[in-house]
């Protein structure tokens, strides 16, 4: 599937509620969200921890299932995992035996050998990786590790690509590179991205919209869209502005910290 | 210059450090039988087991008993690896068939091989397949418990991404499964090929006529201990071979892990 | 600290190793290792009847008797050679052995002899008529048995040796199930179980002791115990002639005490009890079969070292008890 061919993958959340039962007590996980996000949009959602963002992703990937409301890919329910939404972990989740070449290749099903060798180097190139196709991953550092792993998750062409926390595990350096680096592939393939954090600053670099959630039970709180032009400069007066304003969302006047540096 | 002269006296504290210990017990050892403490029928000195040692490899007498050993060891651990591998992995892949097998495996495996003699003889006979049978039960459940295990806990991570990926039965298996279940599988191996040498000996307990282990039962009746003796060492020596060797292919075969060298 | 610990360890060692070497403490104990077949009846007559207690009553000892059983001569020589017992009944040959080894010991007496009580047998199927008819068979034995010898004298009939056989080690109860099943082709072994397998229809004998090997059976003793204890030791001597004695003079009541002891009903233990000779005194004619088996261990470099017969037998103990 060629990216003209897909469908405008308009992800429809109405009225999303989860619960789980821990210890013989219902806890609510989700209560009542509602969200739309629009072909080719990157949405961050940024919340603390507990609030639920890691199970609403969990959800739209379709690892998830028993949850009441609706979610709609298009036209279809979302009832189990599958390719046309790729996810990229916190863990680069690669397997450990197979090298770079083969881990993205292992994300490819029904394909020709012409087709695998062009994808797979294709998007090698595509983050940034050129030369290290035949590395183990007990041989690549934190931030190439991961960089793999986005590779695998879009070497499918999925519809969405999930990102759950996926910089959390890195220095801040090699962080802020990699953000670079997801707003760049980004600007490439144009995929749909639903990215989940807990950094703020981070949201508010990439997404087009800050999907701000609060927890027990996670609702959201506020969308706020973004409307700086790429790329964003963290430490301009309106990036400013807009942190401050997220950051309203989370503690009153009292609590909120004085300097924040990255 | 003065790291290079650090690095050599760090080689020699690891030599003696590495040997010391049993050097020291052998001159003690050895002081004592000379001074009549130790009584040679109850342990031969050093050096009586030394020339008996040297008298079996000369003549031949030791080697020919280790390749008859070592033969009936692959052959025993060969069926068991086999088994235990190909059962291992039906189990651990089939909750159904794990809980119907759970109870048998366990039950019968703290069962230890020599008990297994009386019923090996009534139903093998005294030939060679009873022998094999022995050494088999030995090396079957290291191979078979530690598949289960290793099968078992493949990584619930690469779960989910396979699932994500929507990798077909057949290749999650093979991709991911199996080569994640090869480190405890291999470890199963070789526990497994320790245990069946360390069956030998009571395999050929059963009316053998070759063997290290019928060595060392030939030289009780004649009251040789040095003989006992010079077959313990052989069978200690021959282990430590067998797991180098299988260590090799360990390293070989699992490249993508560093292991935990100590502090 | 590496060092010291090092020391430490090693001494330890030496400590443990020592305490194996030192017999342990003998006290008012006196140690009987035996086998529970027929060729030494006479012992558990004894026991039954109390003449050892009577015996060392009459010497002013209350020592108590501890017995142990064992399954063949090797397994009494390791226990000798853990300094474990004062006492061992068993065969010429594993006694030879255990002497030849280094444990301390000397022959004292007889407890029997019968050359019609060890044999080579063969299954009553079988086709073997003759013993060059073991050529290329499988025969087992207990090794280092003096069933060992009686095989190898009866192969050198047949013309053959041990290499002209496929030489199998089993025990005796191991060797009853494999001529049953018919595992083995042929067997060299001793009472009872010659007349367990032969009222079973399940053996033949091929050739039995007769003009070839007495089959003498004897009692070992400790030098240690003799030299400390020369009044027991005549004692526990008196104490098996007295049941040697009572054999003879009332075999089937004999039969009727024992024979749980022996494994064997009294009727079949009957005629076997008739097949022993349980005399104690060692005449010259049993020092030279006793050099002869000798003689056979050392040719086929079952024993190392030479064991001077002369010195290893001690016919003063016997000479003494018959005296009186």
């Amino acid at each position: 599937m060629n990216k003209d061919e897909r469908v405008e993958p308009k992800l429809l959340i109405e009225n999303l509620s989860k619960s789980y039962l821990v210890q013989n007590e219902e806890v609510k996980a989700l209560q009542g969200i509602n969200l739309t996000i629009r072909d080719g949009e990157f949405v961050a959602i940024v919340g603390s921890s507990g609030c639920g963002k890691s199970t609403l992703l969990k959800i739209i990937a379709g690892l998830e299932n028993g949850y009441q409301g609706s979610v709609l890919l298009g036209k279809e329910r979302i009832a189990g995992p599958g390719l046309d939404r790729g996810m990229v972990f916190q863990e680069h989740r690669l397997l450990p035996w197979l090298t770079v070449e083969k881990n993205i290749t292992f994300g490819l099903k029904n394909k020709k050998p012409e087709e695998i060798a062009r994808l797979v180097s294709e998007h090698i190139e595509l983050v940034g990786l050129s030369g290290f196709a035949n590395a183990y991953p007990y041989q690549l550092s934190g931030g190439m590790a991961q960089r793999v792993s986005i590779a695998r998750a879009l070497v499918n062409q999925p519809q969405l690509l999930l990102l759950d926390e996926p910089f959390g595990a890195l220095d801040a350096l090699t962080k802020i590179q990699m953000q670079q680096e997801v707003l760049r592939i980004w600007e490439v393939e144009k995929t749909t991205m639903i990215l989940v954090t807990h950094d703020i600053d981070e949201a508010i670099f990439l997404g087009d919209r800050v999907v701000v959630m609060s927890s027990r039970p996670g609702t959201i709180r506020r969308i706020i869209p973004i409307d700086m032009p790429r790329p964003r400069d963290r430490s301009s007066s309106e990036f400013a502005h807009i942190r401050k304003e997220i950051y309203h969302e989370f503690f009153t006047d009292a609590e909120e910290p004085f300097a924040y540096a990255i | 210059m003065a790291r290079t002269t650090i690095r050599n006296t760090d080689k020699v504290k690891h030599f003696i450090q590495y040997f010391g210990l049993m050097v020291l017990l052998l001159l003690v050892w050895q002081a004592l039988s000379m001074l009549g403490v130790i009584q040679p029928i109850i342990l031969p000195p050093p050096s009586q087991i030394a020339i008996v040692f040297w008298d079996l490899l000369k003549n031949g007498t030791l080697l020919k008993h280790i390749s008859i050993s070592v033969l009936r060891v692959l052959e025993g651990f060969g069926v068991a690896a086999l088994l235990g591998l190909g059962l291992g992995m039906a189990i651990g892949l089939s909750q159904t068939l794990a809980r119907m097998t759970d109870l048998i495996i366990q039950v019968i495996k703290p069962i230890p091989p020599i008990a297994w003699i009386p019923l090996a003889i009534l139903w093998f006979g005294i030939g060679e397949q009873s022998k094999v049978f022995i050494i088999f039960l030995g090396a079957f459940f290291p191979v078979i418990v530690n598949t289960i295990d290793g099968i078992r806990q493949t990584d619930h991570k690469l779960v989910e991404v396979a699932r994500i990926l929507e990798v077909s039965k057949s290749r999650f298996i093979l991709q991911v499964v199996i080569p994640g279940a090869f480190p405890a599988i291999m470890t199963g191996l070789r526990v497994g090929l320790m245990v069946a040498w360390m069956c030998v000996v009571a395999a050929e307990l059963i009316a053998a006529s070759g063997g290290v282990g019928y060595l060392i039962m030939d030289a009780r009746q004649l009251s040789q201990s040095d003989v006992v003796l010079v077959g313990m060492i052989t069978i200690g020596i021959i282990g430590k071979v067998m797991d180098s060797i299988i260590s090799w292919i360990e390293k070989r075969v699992i490249t993508w892990k560093t292991a935990f060298v100590g502090v | 600290m590496k060092k010291f610990l090092n020391i430490i360890l090693t001494g330890m060692f030496a400590l443990a190793l020592t305490s194996l070497s030192s017999p342990t403490a003998q006290g008012e104990e006196i140690r009987l290792a035996t086998q529970a077949i027929p060729a030494y009846a006479p012992v558990f007559v004894a026991k039954h009847k109390g003449f050892i207690q009577e015996e060392l009553a009459k010497i002013k000892s209350t020592a108590e008797i501890k017995w142990t059983s064992f399954p063949a001569g090797p397994p009494i020589n390791e226990s000798f050679a853990a300094g474990q017992q004062d006492f061992g009944f068993l065969g010429d040959v594993p006694a030879i052995i255990g002497k030849s080894a280094g444990i301390n010991t000397k022959i004292v007496a007889l407890t029997s002899s019968g050359p019609k009580t060890l044999a080579v047998v063969v299954p009553s199927k079988s086709s073997i008529t003759t013993p060059a008819g073991l050529k290329g068979k499988k025969v087992a034995v207990v090794k280092g048995s003096y069933a060992h010898h009686l095989l190898l004298l009866v192969l050198q009939k047949g013309g053959l040796t041990t290499n002209d056989i496929e030489f199998i080690n089993l025990s005796q109860a191991d060797i009853a199930t494999a001529l049953v099943n018919g595992n083995i082709d042929a067997a060299a072994i001793w009472e009872p179980l010659i007349t367990k397998l032969g009222t079973q229809k399940a053996i033949r004998v091929l050739a039995d002791g007769t003009g070839i090997k007495k089959g003498v059976l004897v009692i070992i003793a400790s030098n240690d115990f003799i030299t400390k204890n020369r009044a027991k030791t005549k004692a526990v001597l008196k104490a098996y002639k007295r049941g040697a004695d009572f054999i003879k003079a009332h075999t089937a009541e004999a039969a009727q005490l024992i024979a749980t002891d022996v494994n064997l009903s009294p009727e079949l233990l009957l005629p076997v009890l008739n097949k022993f000779n349980y005399n104690l005194a060692i005449q010259p004619e049993d020092i030279g079969e006793i050099k002869k088996s000798e003689a056979f261990l050392l040719s086929n470099g079952l024993i190392r070292a030479e064991v001077n017969i002369d010195s290893f037998v001690d016919t003063s103990l016997t000479k003494e008890i018959s005296s009186k």
